[in-house]
């Protein structure tokens, strides 16, 4: 978002803001704007804000799980779950919604700071599914993480 | 008898003049003067206070970038950078465009 004043008179001073959703905006960013006035000599003089948006939890290697493999292997994958404040957080509740697809462990690599989500496929069947994991904390900027699961498990190859 | 023309040769009592002579004779006429107030008329026009008067507008401004330090997602992120108008003709902001 731009707000700027248009005019502004000989020896005077006026003033342009910028400003940023930090809500869409993830990780180090650099913003541009350019701003076009009459001077005839400097028409146009670019702006930069810079910076870094930290999330509340940090996702490693992201908040998605893949869990590709073959019937009867072990089908795993976790999720790096970190929280960025300097007051401790509690991972107070885990639910999903895959039903006897997937189980879970949720292990603490630094309590109150770092965990692991490891899900396992337990998948009777050949077939593909989906789902989420939903993560509820006692962090009051971040109450809930969500996390996406795709399986797709594939028949062992007849020999 | 030359008709003001410094460079013409002209025939006197004692055969022709080159324009050496001819300038002496239009330079020894007060037209020194003249010539002197006409070329420092034209130094006043082109780099004199007359000049400045066509100056107009002119941006500056003191910084155009801006480091945040690191914010938590949601928290406000802005910055108001200020422009000033050194010229002496009212300074129009036509757009300021994001990319």
């Amino acid at each position: 978002m731009v707000r700027y004043d248009r005019i502004i008179p000989p020896g005077g001073k006026g003033r342009i803001t910028l400003e940023i959703n930090s809500n869409t905006v993830r990780g180090k960013f650099e913003k541009k704007a350019v701003v076009w006035s009459d001077d005839t000599e400097h028409m146009s003089v670019a702006l930069y804000l810079r910076g870094q948006i930290l999330p509340h939890v940090g996702l490693e290697p992201g908040g998605y799980i893949s869990l590709w493999g073959v019937q009867g292997k072990t089908i795993e994958a976790h999720v790096d779950i970190t929280n960025n404040h300097k007051a401790p957080m509690k991972i107070t509740r885990v639910l999903h919604d895959m039903g006897s697809h997937v189980k879970w462990t949720l292990t603490p690599v630094r309590p109150g700071y770092a965990y692991r989500l490891t899900v396992f496929d337990q998948s009777k069947s050949p077939g593909e599914y989906s789902g989420h994991f939903r993560l509820e904390t006692d962090l009051s900027q971040k109450r809930e993480v969500t996390i996406i699961v795709n399986g797709m498990v594939r028949a062992e190859a007849v020999k | 008898m030359n008709g003001g023309f410094i460079f013409e040769m002209v025939r006197g009592s004692d055969g022709w003049k080159g324009p050496e002579t001819m300038i002496g004779k239009w330079w020894s006429k007060r037209n020194a003067g003249k010539f002197l107030f006409f070329w420092v008329f034209l130094f006043l026009l082109g780099s004199g206070p007359l000049a400045g008067a066509a100056e107009g507008p002119l941006i500056r401004m003191d910084e155009t970038i801006y480091t945040f330090p690191p914010v938590f997602e949601g928290e406000k992120v802005s910055h108001t950078f200020t422009v000033f108008n050194r010229g002496d003709g009212v300074l129009h902001i036509r757009k300021v465009h994001p990319s």
